[in-house]
């Protein structure tokens, strides 16, 4: 008799034990989840920020005067970020020059040719960086102009509208500074408890879960304090991220919450 | 080829010594049993300060990293400031003030809102040092326990 209250005594310890070992799970769970989403936020995004506005070619280059600037032209050059028009900082929109440029060998009003080969600053095929369609930045150290892709070849890739100048033919820019790079566009927002990423204006795709809140922040040039709704996007040299995360289970009637903040300069604005 | 042994049956021991055979066993099992579980409860909580101490660490990172960008926006300003545990401490409506100002409540927001929670500024724009302190000693005293701290050298 005795040993068998004994023996409940145990089971029920053992069954203790497996309960909060489950809690603790949960609660590991939720931390690591909140650790890994804050994580993923904060690199991702500074990324697309800092390059917010950068391209392979000079700050100073614009298109022609008598060119008239497309929307794609004046954000990329004006207003690096912005926040789709919602105007209370929930949103984030980046634009910018991809990373990767390619070195432009000759080029004509409405064509370029790239440098194919396997050497430093060439393409093997010029159809494993860009697909018709695609929106380009043909640019050198004098102009700037965004452009839409025709038709992708090995190494010659035709582009919509014409420059009104050849490109490699301007006084005031060698052609060995002319660079063909893809057009960045990336808006950051939050759809439910999910932070999302979506990328030339395409399908959002989600980057992390948990996020219960997301707002955005700006620093207008010579102002004192960061706020979400700046007078000139054109302005703007940092941004301010703050997110609260929370964990997926709920532990002891709690959900697990942190929240997360961080700073990042617009490199092309700074330095 | 086998050799094969018959084994004599053991000698079976009297009823009333087998009762009390089994009452002790289950005392000991019992014991055992409770000095496994309290292992396993103290595994439990360690791991769960070595998550939480993770995700501090991971935050003390970042808010040295948010500083870092926030002075590179404003070379000029000086942002030097002693050990600073309090935001309401920090004076000025200047932007270096309101920096400074965020990034302290930025602390005790992400990394921990007790009072060992402090940010350091010296040696700018030369040479910063930005250490973050912050009560780590939930998760062991081998990294510094109460007064953890993260060190980043950066230059302006």
């Amino acid at each position: 008799m005795i040993a068998m209250v004994l023996g409940l005594l145990v089971m029920g310890a053992a069954f203790a034990v497996f309960q909060s070992n489950q809690r603790s799970y949960q609660a590991n769970q939720g931390l690591s989840r909140i650790q890994e989403s804050a994580r993923v936020a904060f690199e991702l995004m500074s990324r697309d920020m800092r390059a917010a506005g950068g391209t392979a070619c000079s700050n100073l280059a614009a298109p022609d005067v008598e060119h008239t600037a497309t929307a794609d032209e004046i954000k990329l050059r004006s207003a690096p970020v912005g926040d789709n028009g919602t105007g209370d900082g929930s949103q984030l929109v980046v634009t910018s020059g991809d990373d990767t440029a390619y070195h432009v060998t000759a080029a004509t009003t409405n064509s370029i040719t790239l440098a194919t080969g396997t050497g430093p600053g060439e393409i093997n095929d010029a159809k494993d960086a860009f697909k018709t369609n695609d929106t380009m930045i043909l640019c050198s150290a004098n102009l700037l102009y965004v452009v839409k892709a025709g038709t992708v070849g090995t190494s010659v890739v035709t582009f919509t509208p014409a420059t009104p100048v050849v490109m490699t033919v301007d006084p005031m820019a060698p052609p060995a500074t002319v660079m063909l790079a893809k057009y960045r566009s990336t808006r950051w927002y939050r759809n439910g408890t999910g932070l999302f990423v979506s990328r030339e204006g395409g399908v959002g795709q989600q980057v992390a879960d948990g996020v219960t809140a997301l707002s955005f922040s700006y620093l207008v040039d010579g102002a004192s304090s960061y706020t979400a709704t700046p007078a000139s996007w054109t302005d703007v040299v940092a941004v301010r991220v703050d997110m609260t995360l929370q964990g997926a289970d709920q532990v002891d009637n709690k959900t697990i919450s942190r929240n997360v903040s961080n700073v990042i300069s617009l490199r092309s604005r700074a330095l | 080829m086998s050799l094969v042994t018959i084994q004599h049956p053991r000698h079976i021991p009297s009823a009333r010594l087998q009762q009390g055979m089994g009452m002790i066993e289950v005392l000991v099992s019992v014991l055992v049993l409770a000095v496994g579980l309290l292992g396993v409860a103290a595994m439990q909580s360690l791991a769960l300060r070595g998550g939480q101490g993770s995700l501090e660490t991971s935050q003390a990172v970042m808010q040295s990293n948010s500083i870092v960008e926030a002075m590179r926006i404003n070379p000029t300003g000086n942002y030097n400031m002693g050990k600073t545990c309090s935001a309401a401490s920090v004076t000025g409506t200047d932007l270096r003030a309101n920096d400074q100002r965020a990034w302290v409540t930025a602390l005790k927001s992400t990394v921990g809102a007790d009072a060992a929670t402090c940010g350091q500024i010296t040696g700018c724009p030369g040479a910063c040092v930005i250490t973050v302190f912050w009560d780590d000693s939930r998760a062991g005293t081998d990294q510094g326990g109460t007064a953890r701290s993260l060190v980043t050298n950066a230059r302006i």
